[in-house]
């Protein structure tokens, strides 16, 4: 099947005359398939709006290429154009006009029913400050209105640059549903964002960028379970304890906890590791293997300390 | 054609536009109205002219009288005053003397035409209007060019164009139609909103003809409007408060023609003050580029850069809307002489070739750059 966007050797460097010139994507390589919620994750400056900006036609590629459904961007985006929904950083609107006459321009430029407008306004909860100027929202509601005008040409792919910026809990939680609801309905939602546990809720793939490259993608369970996780051994003698399992090979660190000790183990050494310990007259008190978040994921394979 | 809608929309949507409309059309209302209750519907009369002849007359009796009567009684001197004396001893009372230096016709009569003129609107001569011209007291001062010989060659001196209100007016409003076409497009990029135009169109030219057409339409009818209504609201002042004499077919038709290449420079105006704008981003770049060039332009070409003059768009733009011609300066002997250049027709075609060449480079520019 055709991927709903699909990324080659997608590579974008900004050229100042000034300035050094800048990588901001770098051979690029990325294949979102057709249905579903795909998170794109990185660190700031990791390429990630670029991305999006080349895959918009925003931005002209250095070298490499963009297909949105099929067709390539860089030489016929406007067939496909009816069929996408681009959202890029904050919400761009004539801040004198209301929120009603932003979408009513927008749709009228493409012939969209009117009677669509009102619907997408419904559905991000702002008909009641549609009538309002642009300028006198919060950024939540800005945001909202960004989304809905996205929503306006029923689009099959959607590609969200930080779509939940700005919103309070009650809206980050409406974003994650609205996205969700996208996605389940057989559209494709590409979305970046800062809120590495709303991705981990509402994504069903990821890919994660740094420094203009892939640095994994996959499905959100099969990305978790690629990355290496402790087991953590409850004992009430860690040193004897911590002996044994390096002589039985494993890596062995200090647990977070009070007679706490993390085993360089997969969830298949289990068995071994409790015989082990047994054979030696130790007798362990808890056996777990932590959870791996998103975000402990992120922050491993780019190395970084701020979160995306 | 929905993008070129939604373009005109959102062009009358904004409020620049429509301050400048509404302040305007206010301004031009209180013109009217001022116009029509500072004139007087009194045409000035014969007994009114009679009067001030007669009252020149006297004064001139009273002074000549006492020049006679001065030099009489000092005892009619022939030297008096440098042999003044000689010519004053010619006459034999201050009454003959009178007669002689106080003739009727000797006087000019000015009555004051308090009336409102219709075809002070325009006209293509007449610098200044003294009463209307259904005043047998009118005058009018004209300034026409003039034939000078140059290295053999008989040319003449430039047709200044057309003067009056409408012309001046129309030029004034100019600097109006710059600034709401620059806002037009430059408040786009301030607002971030190309970005979202070009996300529902990625066709580029496409996206930039739409507010080319859009604003240069929208100019064509605020200038040609502007105008139409300004000739409306002086005629009241004319029929009722006034004369409309002088405004004959031919009047119409110059008005029309006036107002007409007034909207033409609009249009042009707007396509390079956009033209401008996306180049640099900003609206007070578009602003300070078109009006700071229309300001200095007058002195670059009359002095370092003579030469240009004819290709200057300032004396261009001018020309066209006045109805005139372009002048060039020439050398003759050590002096220089200001002659003419080229007419109406070539000062439009030479705008039009500018604004082209702004549309071409901006469109290339629009086009390539990246929006981030």
């Amino acid at each position: 099947m055709e991927a709903a966007v699909s990324i080659r050797g997608l590579r974008k460097v900004y050229t100042g005359l000034r300035s050094e010139p800048t990588v901001a994507v770098a051979d690029l390589d990325l294949d979102i398939p057709v249905g579903g919620v795909f998170g794109f994750l990185g660190p700031n400056g990791a390429g990630k709006t670029t991305t999006i900006r080349c895959a918009l036609g925003l931005v002209r590629p250095t070298a490499g290429e963009v297909r949105l459904l099929g067709v390539d961007v860089g030489s016929r985006l406007v067939e496909v154009m009816d069929r996408v929904g681009g959202l890029v950083e904050s919400p761009k609107f004539f801040p004198t006009f209301s929120g009603r006459q932003n979408l009513q321009l927008l749709a009228a430029g493409r012939g969209v029913a009117t009677g669509r407008v009102d619907q997408v306004l419904g559905e991000v909860g702002l008909n009641d400050r549609a009538d309002d100027r642009f300028a006198s929202y919060s950024l939540g509601m800005k945001q909202r209105l960004a989304v809905a005008s996205t929503l306006l040409k029923e689009p099959e792919l959607l590609i969200l640059d930080e779509p939940a910026n700005g919103l309070d809990p009650a809206g980050i939680k409406e974003m994650r549903e609205l996205i969700r609801r996208y996605g389940e309905s057989g559209s494709t939602v590409f979305v970046s964002s800062h809120q590495l546990g709303e991705v981990q809720q509402m994504c069903d793939s990821v890919a994660i960028i740094n420094h203009g490259r892939l640095v994994t993608a996959g499905r959100v369970e099969d990305v978790l379970a690629a990355q290496w996780v402790p087991l953590v051994v409850t004992i009430a003698d860690t040193v004897a304890a911590a002996d044994v399992l390096r002589r039985g090979g494993w890596g062995v660190e200090p647990g977070a906890g009070s007679g706490e000790l993390m085993v360089s183990a997969g969830p298949e050494d289990a068995p071994k590791v409790t015989r082990a310990l047994a054979d030696a007259g130790l007798y362990l008190s808890g056996l777990r293997q932590d959870r791996r978040t998103l975000e402990a994921v992120f922050l491993e394979l780019t190395g970084d300390g701020g979160s995306e | 054609m929905s993008l070129l809608w939604v373009e005109l929309r959102r062009f009358w949507l904004r409020r620049p536009a429509r301050a400048v409309v509404i302040g305007v059309a206010a301004a031009v209302a209180v013109a009217g109205i001022v116009t029509f209750f500072t004139h007087s519907p009194e045409a000035p009369s014969p007994a009114t002219a009679e009067a001030q002849l007669n009252e020149q007359l006297a004064e001139c009796r009273q002074y000549t009288g006492d020049d006679w009567r001065a030099w009489d009684a000092l005892g009619r001197d022939p030297d008096y005053q440098g042999g003044f004396g000689e010519y004053l001893s010619q006459f034999d009372s201050a009454d003959e003397y009178a007669d002689e230096q106080c003739q009727r016709e000797f006087f000019e009569v000015y009555v004051p035409d308090k009336r409102y003129c219709l075809v002070g609107l325009w006209s293509e001569d007449v610098s200044y209007r003294q009463g209307c011209p259904d005043s047998e007291y009118a005058q009018a001062f004209t300034e026409e060019p003039y034939e000078v010989v140059i290295d053999g060659e008989r040319v003449h001196t430039p047709d200044r164009g057309q003067y009056g209100v409408i012309p001046a007016t129309s030029l004034a409003l100019l600097a109006a139609v710059i600034v709401v076409a620059a806002s037009f497009v430059g408040g786009e990029y301030r607002a971030g909103t190309i970005e979202t135009s070009l996300l529902w169109e990625p066709r580029r030219w496409r996206v930039l003809g739409a507010k080319y057409v859009a604003a240069s339409l929208s100019a064509f009818v605020i200038q040609v409007g502007l105008l139409s209504l300004l000739v409306a609201a002086f005629i009241p002042a004319a029929v009722w408060r006034g004369s409309t004499a002088g405004a004959d077919s031919e009047f119409w038709r110059g008005l029309f023609m006036t107002i007409l290449r007034g909207g033409v420079a609009a249009a042009l105006l707007a396509v390079l003050a956009i033209s401008v704008v996306v180049v640099t981003k900003h609206t007070a770049a578009g602003i300070a580029v078109l009006l700071g060039y229309a300001a200095i332009s007058p002195a670059l070409v009359n002095t370092i850069f003579r030469s240009l003059r004819p290709r200057d768009i300032s004396e261009n733009l001018f020309a066209f809307v006045n109805g005139g011609e372009v002048a060039r300066w020439v050398e003759s002997g050590v002096s220089r002489q200001y002659v003419v250049s080229h007419g109406t027709a070539m000062a439009l075609l030479h705008v039009v070739v500018y604004a082209a060449v702004a549309v071409a480079i901006a469109g290339f520019v629009f086009a390539r750059r990246d929006v981030d």
